[in-house]
């Protein structure tokens, strides 16, 4: 609408913006609102005329989650070491939107540093989902998938390190995409676990995931883990036709201590692709039992590494202490939250002397045997139709006395991220409690064409998706 | 310990004086139950076979990638610094680290 004339950025940029602060209130998705600057962006857009040189977003506002820098935003990943930091660059998919016309109005709530499944474990407080208040939104990226589900904000960049844009994604009824690892550059995206981190988007559409994909994908020479792969047009090749999917539905991701209704609407979503020509098949990954303990471990372990910055020297909150030592102690005792602390200590432990064997290393040869189980699989069929979570989404405060039991609904997102593979949340059906329920599709490396030409296909044949009630 | 075999308890108090993370009593006593029930989590992979297994740092292969070694200006440093706690001249200012006398 912006490239025909037909409304101004300025005018796009105000309406969200009104949006925003009329809903957050009650969602808490937002940390951060910038108005001024969005309008101020908006209308240099306007006078520029971007008409002319064909920018692909121009004037569409983008939510970004707190652990993405923008030039001149605050950046505190939810937590309170960070309080005060101003990001001094712009991370490179933030410069890639930007390039396009995308305008950046705020930023979205999320567990401490990514590291939760709930929103819960924020510094701002925790985000509501907006089906149900008394729900959480998931997570670590609550913030920006509630904020794209009650229409707040057309779409969000994220992160995912072991589900955080796909689990949210599904549980506010959004479509998430994880992008393979090396698709999109990590530069300006606060590290968390190195090796699984990875930039994605959270949107209303399967075709927004991809057009943003198109802009944010490639090589950058500042993140070498960014990869050299040509990056086709994904929004032109949705409807690709002549190709019949062959959809792996793998047993173990449909075995006990699945939720009955969640299983139901893998199934069901198997039934309606199978009946439209795909070919469903059942397929094995034996190694997903050990896919949490060892994501716990590997991203534990890295955490304990990459946190190791916030010392109280370089960055927002210094605690004082009798020497440097004490100082270091205290900044962190009163600046991370308890999760952060908690994964914190795990990985130190992880890597400790006596015990790097027994858990880091193991932990890297048991992720080669589920990549392993990938490969093969993917040698049989092109993608695989999973849940994106063993639950529902679940009550607030419900889950954060029992940290174990919250990492272990994590089994079926971070096999993704171990293997490096991209996958995508689509909304399907809404639970008896009237919560939506989401299914993920998995590819191989760099085949983001091919899952997102399966979530395409789900979402036309499922039709309009419902949307949450008071965001009118 | 044999090699091979993972153990089963956590030392909380050794682990956060490593990890430089203070912790309240509270903490402790609740970290101590948790992170127990999670390290015996984790002894199933124990089961895992892998034995004559490559270890995976990173998903899929990585390699190395140079650029050229050519200086270009930064205009970020005063503002890095200025997100320190304390600082002056686009420098940290820290405590000291050696005893002066």
């Amino acid at each position: 609408m912006t490239a025909r004339g037909e409304v101004t950025c300025a005018e796009v940029a105000a309406y969200f913006a009104e949006r925003i602060e009329r809903h957050n209130g009650k969602l808490n998705a937002f940390v951060h609102v910038d108005r001024e600057g969005a309008l101020r962006q908006a209308s240099q857009l306007d006078a520029e005329d971007g008409r002319a040189h064909g920018q692909r977003l121009r004037g569409v506002p983008v939510a970004i989650k707190d652990n993405i820098n923008v030039r001149g935003d605050p950046c505190t990943c939810a937590s309170r070491i960070l309080q005060g930091y101003v990001a001094p660059y712009d991370a490179t998919s933030v410069a890639r939107l930007r390039g396009e016309g995308a305008l950046f109005l705020g930023r979205t709530n999320m567990d401490e540093f990514a590291m939760g499944s709930s929103t819960e474990n924020s510094a701002y407080g925790p985000t509501r989902n907006p089906w149900n208040p008394d729900y959480v939104p998931g997570g670590s990226s609550g913030g920006a998938a509630a904020a794209v589900a009650a229409g707040l904000i057309p779409a969000a960049l994220a992160s995912d390190t072991g589900g955080s844009i796909r689990q949210p994604a599904a549980f506010c009824g959004c479509v998430g995409l994880k992008p393979t690892y090396g698709r999109v550059s990590r530069y300006g995206l606060t590290a968390y676990a190195s090796s699984l981190d990875q930039v994605g988007v959270i949107t209303r559409s399967v075709e927004d995931a991809a057009l943003l994909l198109e802009v944010i994908a490639g090589r950058d020479e500042r993140d070498s883990t960014s990869a050299a792969v040509p990056v086709p047009a994904y929004s032109r090749v949705l409807a690709g036709q002549g190709e019949k999917l062959r959809i792996g539905l793998p047993q173990e991701y449909l075995s006990e201590g699945v939720e009955t209704e969640v299983k139901e609407a893998v199934e069901q979503a198997a039934r309606v692709l199978e009946k439209d020509g795909a070919t469903v098949m059942t397929v094995s990954l034996p190694h997903t039992r050990f896919a949490v303990a060892d994501y716990y471990i590997i991203a534990t372990a890295e955490a304990s590494a990459n946190l190791a910055r916030y010392d109280g020297m370089r960055y927002g909150l210094r605690v004082e202490g009798a020497d440097p030592i004490e100082t270091y102690r205290r900044t962190r005792a009163q600046g991370f939250g308890e999760e952060v602390k908690r994964r914190i200590i795990l990985g130190t432990y992880a890597l400790s002397s006596g015990y790097y064997d027994a858990y880091y290393l193991k932990a890297l040869k048991v992720r080669t045997l589920i990549r392993r189980d990938f490969e093969r699989v993917f040698g049989e069929c092109d993608v695989l139709l999973t849940p994106v979570s063993p639950v529902k989404p679940f009550r607030v405060g419900e889950r954060v006395d029992d940290p174990l039991r919250l990492y272990l609904s994590d089994i079926f997102s971070v096999t993704a991220n171990l293997a490096g593979i991209c996958g995508i949340a689509v909304p399907f059906a809404l639970s008896s409690d009237g919560l939506p329920l989401g299914v993920q599709f998995l590819g191989p490396a760099f085949g983001e064409e091919v899952v997102l030409r399966a979530a395409y296909r789900l979402e036309r044949l499922r039709g309009p998706f419902p949307e949450p009630a008071g965001f009118e | 310990m044999r090699e091979r075999e993972l153990v089963r308890k956590i030392d909380v108090d050794y682990v956060s004086e490593l990890a430089r993370v203070e912790l309240t009593a509270d903490e402790r006593r609740r970290f101590q139950a948790q992170l127990d029930q999670i390290v015996g989590y984790m002894q199933v992979l124990e089961e895992a076979p892998t034995q004559g297994v490559e270890p995976s740092p990173y998903p899929g292969t990585m390699h190395n990638v140079w650029r050229s070694d050519t200086a270009q200006p930064s205009r970020m440093r005063a503002e890095a610094a200025a997100n320190a706690p304390r600082w002056r001249n686009s420098l940290f200012v820290v405590p000291p680290i050696m005893d002066q006398t």
